[in-house]
């Protein structure tokens, strides 16, 4: 019964999509304020109508209603109730679902916070919001209804995957969504205006915190499936390249550049077509990554179902949208006019570098992971491994890095060559200093590392040099600088704290993969060995039962100078209900470094197979995705963003306290 | 007009995309057809040695099927399904001459012992696996379950839930015709 409510509320968001999809155009044409305020109100009620088809999905796999098809097949009784939950989104069908709330969600963000909108560009931006719906509740509700039941309901589920069955993952999916999402919303605020034929700074400052929102959450997705890759894959490493990580990291690419592109058009109203381009390609590539990943055309770990009837479907659902808005912007884009004349060496400048960085990684990252494909059209198979990746993304980011600590300094329009220079001489100093004692204690590692460890140390410099400069060092003294440093608007501590993130990030890169230092061996209880610095003993091992999985769970101390300092207890687990093994890495973290032990099968001499990795600032990568995130937060909650003018001019430094 | 024709190069672009993903596709789909259904179909028993319910009563090994083609039904004294197909799997073993082995599943005994005197033992022998330990090793997702082995000693056949007439009539019997040829 209530299976049949979440069906019935799914039929009834899709007619009111429909409504939202086309009344609003039409009424928004003919200028008529009825019609347009009805985009909001379906926007409202289309929410309400999917969240009410969530919950009763949700019910189903809370309660093990086995007489759903969708439960059968992801869901076992004796699943702890959180993966019950996360089992929701844990498969084809659920996942779809939770992609249509998200959008309907952001509509209602939409509708409720857009009161300061013009209705016409409100209007027309929730109905573009309404087709994308249309689109996808018609993919839901014909080729993939998780509410199908079945004739004779089996005593038990088949079960998630035990991969799945993870608290990093559970919360992974939600996150990426309302990241890949809300670029849904950025994306039809650039076609309503094409529509509109009117693109300037009111605009650009409506967009921007639609994309940093998205980009926030695309951050913490990421880092989240990032984090899970790393403990729960068992090989210490935190991204491999595979075709769906980079289905997410090419909307977050594009979103960064986004992101201060729109900046650009706030403040200078340049950059316009591209800017626009960049909001409809971001959400293009959140499109094409749920396209990757549920048709099964490029090999991953992540696809869940091979079905060529579905493929077709979204890949003219692809068509469409992306299609169609592009012919929009062929068609209206060559008549925005360009305003702001601007110097090369100048903030405009950088930030047009910057773009041109971030769109010529996401072009190559794009090309690469679709090599597979293209060569397979031609019946030759390829696989593209990390390492060409890593050659043409390394350097780029390098440069991409360097770029990023002058950048900031220079002034709108016209920059001071000079000047960002004579600041800029201490950092660069400093960082020279700085990584020749990272060099001594590094020794012999590996080389590459150390231009890794130099490129956070600069960033983080020139990062702190921009904040002096803002807050008007070197004319104030030191006490004068740090308390006008504090009164700085938040956009530009959002800035400074997401920079320092990315600089984080960059350390934990370096240390998580060219300076660690790892060892396999089979140990029998009672074995010692060494790692960096530490002893590591094995005293045994036992088999253990969870909830619906055995475990080999296998107890091992490390000591430093002879004094136990931490115990370890890596699992190898293997489901009960597809015999599937997953690995469960014991990791303590400290605040340089991580140690990482797993526990493997036993050998013929009754020993087992371990590794242990040493890991130096492994526990950045996550400290700066949060700095980066916290930096997106700050920025979107500068008051600027939420009311005022736009502003012509670079920030003012006597900002009145908030 | 060579501006214009500059704006449409996004749109080329997806374009062509979109005619290497429509291929993609169906490539995609002939390589997911290589993918066999069950991770257990197709290869041999797993190891395991189980005691019966009663010390005097025939235990199940990994030995024991071999040698000619036979059944390996999971079950429980706990699960509804298990009762239901169970004068089928009676009717398997005394009308069609099957040998049919039980392996109780995730139960005691004691409640397997009093479980198949009250509804009849059809089954040449019992294993009783109370810790789940060589169901997962078969790959058991609950019970009852139903594998079809060969003379060698290899997996042919998974069937979940409760044995119907119809997979009876339409798969195990045909199967069991053709191996014991």
């Amino acid at each position: 019964m209530i299976a049949e409510i979440g069906h019935f509320a799914l039929i009834l968001a899709l007619m009111v999509a429909v409504v939202q999809g086309t009344v609003p155009f039409i009424a928004a044409a003919k200028n008529h304020m009825g019609g347009m305020r009805l985009a909001s109100s379906a926007a409202i009620a289309q929410f309400l109508c999917l969240a009410v088809s969530f919950a009763a999905l949700t019910h189903a796999y809370v309660t093990s209603d086995f007489s759903l098809l969708n439960v059968v097949n992801n869901s076992h009784s004796l699943k702890p109730l959180l993966y019950k939950v996360a089992g929701v989104w844990g498969n084809h069908e659920g996942s779809l679902l939770l992609w249509v709330l998200t959008l309907t969600l952001f509509g209602l963000l939409v509708a409720v916070f857009g009161r300061a909108l013009p209705p016409g560009l409100k209007s027309r931006t929730l109905a573009v919001q309404g087709l994308i719906s249309v689109g996808f509740l018609i993919f839901v509700l014909f080729t993939s209804n998780p509410f199908e039941r079945i004739p004779v309901p089996p005593l038990e589920g088949g079960d998630l995957n035990p991969l799945l069955q993870d608290p990093g993952l559970a919360f992974h999916p939600p996150m990426l969504y309302l990241g890949y999402v809300g670029l849904s919303i950025t994306y039809s605020f650039a076609v309503a205006a094409l529509i509109e034929g009117k693109v300037d700074a009111a605009w650009a400052r409506w967009v921007r915190p639609w994309a940093l929102l998205a980009w926030v959450f695309l951050t913490g997705g990421i880092a989240l499936g990032s984090w899970w890759a790393y403990y729960e894959l068992g090989w210490g490493g935190f991204w491999f390249w595979d075709p769906v990580e980079n289905a997410s990291f090419m909307p977050w690419l594009i979103a960064t550049a986004l992101m201060h592109s729109a900046i650009v058009v706030e403040k200078r109203d340049t950059l316009k077509s591209w800017t626009i381009l960049l909001a409809i390609v971001g959400f293009s590539m959140s499109l094409i990554g749920t396209f990757l990943v549920r048709s099964g055309v490029l090999t991953s770990v992540h696809a869940f179902a091979n079905d060529p009837e579905r493929g077709v479907f979204i890949l003219l659902l692809l068509m469409i949208s992306i299609g169609g808005s592009l012919l929009i912007y062929a068609w209206r884009a060559p008549n925005l006019q360009g305003g702001g004349y601007f110097k090369l060496v100048s903030r405009e400048g950088a930030l047009v570098f910057n773009n041109m960085l971030l769109t010529v990684i996401t072009a190559l990252v794009f090309l690469f992971t679709l090599a597979p494909l293209i060569f397979e059209l031609f019946e030759k198979q390829i696989t593209v491994g990390p390492p060409m990746f890593n050659f043409f993304f390394v350097p780029l980011t390098t440069i991409l890095v360097l770029a990023l600590g002058v950048g900031p300094l220079l002034a709108w329009k016209r920059g001071d060559w000079a000047d960002a220079k004579r600041r800029l001489r201490l950092a660069l100093l400093l960082t020279l200093i700085l990584t020749a004692l990272s060099a001594i204690v590094v020794w012999g590692r590996d080389a590459y590392a150390l231009v890794g460890v130099a490129l956070a140390i600069w960033l983080t410099l020139a990062v702190i040099v921009e904040m002096a400069k803002k807050a008007g060092w070197p004319r104030q003294s030191l006490s004068g600088t740090l308390r006008r440093a504090i009164r700085l608007p938040r956009a530009s501590w959002g800035m400074t704290v997401a920079h320092i993130g990315v600089a984080v990030v960059i350390a934990g890169a370096t240390g998580a993969s060219l300076l660690t230092v790892d060892k396999t061996l089979s140990m029998r209880p009672g074995d010692r060995t060494t790692i960096a610095g530490f002893e590591i003993e094995f005293t045994g091992a036992e088999e253990v039962n969870g909830p619906n999985y055995i475990a080999l769970r296998g107890h091992y101390t490390a000591y430093a100078d002879g004094q136990a300092v931490s115990r370890f207890e890596p699992e190898r687990r293997r489901y009960i209900a597809n015999g599937q093994q997953t690995t469960e890495a014991a990791i303590e973290t400290h605040s340089w470094y991580d140690l990482y032990v797993v526990i493997g099968d036993q050998t013929k001499n009754g020993g087992y197979v371990t590794r242990l990795y040493h890991k130096p600032l492994a526990p950045w990568l996550w400290l700066g995705s949060i700095l980066m995130m916290l930096g997106g937060i700050l920025s979107l909650t500068d008051r600027r963003l939420r009311v005022g003018a736009p502003r012509r001019a670079a920030a003012p430094i006597h900002q009145p306290a908030e | 007009m060579s501006k214009r024709v500059f704006f449409l190069v996004p749109f080329l672009v997806l374009f062509g995309l979109g005619v290497a993903f429509y291929f993609g596709l169906f490539a995609a789909a002939e390589r997911g057809q290589r993918v066999i259904p069950d991770a257990m179909v197709g290869k041999p028993v797993p190891n395991f040695d189980l005691a019966s319910y009663r010390s005097d009563q025939p235990g199940l090994n990994t030995a024991d099927l071999k040698g000619q083609p036979q059944l390996v039904n999971f079950f429980a004294s706990w699960c509804v399904p298990c009762l239901a197909e169970h004068p089928l799997i009676s009717k398997l073993a005394e009308e069609e001459g099957v040998i049919v082995n039980g392996i109780g599943y995730s139960d005691t005994p004691e409640n397997i012992e009093n479980w198949l005197k009250r509804h009849g033992n059809p089954y040449a022998r019992v294993g009783v696996d109370e810790t789940r330990r060589i169901g997962v090793d078969w790959g058991v997702s609950g019970v009852p379950e139903t594998y079809l082995v060969d003379a060698e000693g290899k997996i042919v056949f998974k069937y979940g839930g409760p044995l119907t007439r119809q997979v009876i009539k339409e798969e195990i019997l045909p199967l069991m015709k053709g191996l014991s040829r």
